[in-house]
């Protein structure tokens, strides 16, 4: 128990989200847009729009790298109830070269964010996991083998004697 | 875990295939190009952000 991740300790206890009215947040709604093409027509006049845009700009010079900001950007609409999460995940890429069009068109350097390496190691929990699940398939026994009884010779005055 | 990463990574770039000709004047024309709608989300998000690094690199080029 002492090696458990972190994020293990901070997630949601279970059946949490049941605590709450069904619907009550615009998630839990049909969503708005339900295709790439939808999803993208509500992003694209969004990203171009000159305030927004100068806000965004400003964040990409600073170093921010554009997966973060398509994932803050898609995760915030998924919240609002415009768009699926998965929906969400299948446009970020276009997000990203959206915004990576727009900063090279004013001349920003941008981080583009794939360089950074993925941990895709997995956790103690995992590992342990897959041995218990490799043994059980395996057909190891996971408990001691019983040893074998010895019978003692009964030593009471009463007991019957064997030859 | 970054998500976006692995979205943007994981992406199918499909590679340019040579357009079969048509079968005549009249013929319809159903390429890959313009029969965007049979293809699979993945697949259109692939070739929308081709598209888009194809209009980064006519900006790098002028």
């Amino acid at each position: 128990m002492a090696d458990l991740p972190e994020a293990l300790i901070d997630a949601p206890i279970a059946g949490q989200s049941l605590t709450s009215e069904v619907g009550g947040w615009p998630w839990e709604q049909p969503p708005q847009y339900s295709t790439v093409e939808e999803t993208l027509e509500f992003y694209v006049p969004r990203l171009t729009e000159p305030t927004l845009q100068n806000e965004l700009m400003d964040v990409i010079e600073m170093g921010l790298p554009l997966t973060t900001i398509a994932n803050a950007l898609q995760q915030g609409a998924v919240m609002q109830g415009t768009h699926s999460l998965d929906v969400g995940i299948l446009v970020m890429p276009v997000i990203m070269e959206m915004l990576a069009y727009l900063a090279e068109e004013r001349g920003i350097k941008f981080n583009m964010g794939t360089n950074v390496e993925v941990d895709d190691n997995p956790s103690g929990v995992a590992v342990k996991l897959a041995l218990k699940k490799l043994k059980a398939k395996e057909g190891e026994p996971e408990e001691e083998p019983e040893e074998e009884i010895v019978e003692e010779p009964m030593g009471g005055l009463m007991s019957r004697r064997t030859v | 875990m970054n998500v976006a990463k692995i979205a943007y990574k994981n992406l199918e770039m499909s590679e340019a295939k040579p357009t079969p000709k048509s079968g005549g004047l009249l013929a319809r024309d159903v390429s890959d190009k313009t029969d965007t709608k049979n293809l699979e989300p993945r697949k259109r998000v692939a070739m929308y952000v081709a598209e888009l690094r194809k209009a980064r690199r006519g900006l790098k080029d002028g």
